[in-house]
């Protein structure tokens, strides 16, 4: 199926990162294109999957009792924050 | 998981409103939460709300049925929003509870994802790990892992295909 322009919006909509005037234009947007409405509904609850259960830092650490992230995960961390 | 999106027909507005009940109910969910109970409330509100527009000869088709319904829609979350603002000034209300078949669905699809995300290659599961888990834009998580911002996309998209195709079966 062709892509549609407006397809690179999907993740950041799903994680509340588009500027509201993009979330707007996007929103208007997949009412009218069935493509993009259903990538963003497939995407939907995977992406919640990820982002709110811990799903993939759990397994990072391959030790369920564990929730922090593993040591050169933090480094990483402290550098980007250093960095934003 | 997977919808037909609507499409716009010559069709009685019923037919043709009800086309959109799947967007217009992802779009509603997305803005009051998932968990809210009201959302299939505010679903058919709006859709009532359409059918008696288009009857009424509201909608002149001057533009398309999809973006009369957006309209429609996103009028009737802020009049929610608002009215809700107000309710909860005086009184909060207590937590829904969540159905609970939803709920063993839900599980059963974290579980799947959960399944596939530990069978991946790591470098799949960092990109996923930073981009979805913590949050960082593509651009971060590129410089992060000294890989170029294309790639990023590629690695999501390749695990995200992975994900979608095991959570289908």
């Amino acid at each position: 199926m062709k892509k549609c322009k407006y397809e690179h919006y999907i993740d950041e909509y799903l994680l509340d990162k588009l500027r509201p005037e993009d979330q707007t234009e996007f929103e208007e947007h997949y009412f009218i294109c069935p493509h993009c409405f259903a990538q963003l509904d497939q995407k939907s609850e995977i992406v919640q999957i990820l982002k709110k259960e811990g799903v993939i830092a759990t397994t990072e650490e391959g030790c369920e009792h564990h929730h922090r992230p593993a040591p050169w995960w933090r480094g990483l961390l402290a550098r980007l924050r250093r960095r934003r | 998981m997977a919808r037909m999106a609507p499409q716009d027909k010559e069709a009685p507005p019923e037919d043709s409103v009800l086309q959109y009940r799947a967007v217009i109910s992802f779009r509603v969910r997305k803005a009051l939460g998932s968990s809210n109970p009201d959302w299939e409330d505010v679903v058919n509100e709006i859709l009532t709300q359409a059918v008696a527009k288009i009857k009424s000869g509201e909608f002149r088709g001057d533009s398309s049925i999809g973006t009369f319904l957006y309209v429609i829609t996103s009028r009737r979350i802020i009049d929610y929003i608002r009215q809700k603002t107000r309710i909860l000034k005086h009184a909060p209300e207590p937590a829904p509870y969540p159905d609970p078949h939803d709920e063993m669905e839900h599980r059963e699809r974290a579980k799947q994802v959960e399944q596939v995300v530990a069978g991946l290659k790591p470098k799949f599961r960092d990109v996923l790990y930073l981009y979805y888990y913590r949050e960082l834009s593509r651009d971060e998580v590129a410089r992060a892992l000294d890989i170029s911002p294309r790639r990023v996309s590629e690695r999501v998209n390749y695990a995200l295909k992975l994900i979608q195709r095991a959570v289908r079966k």
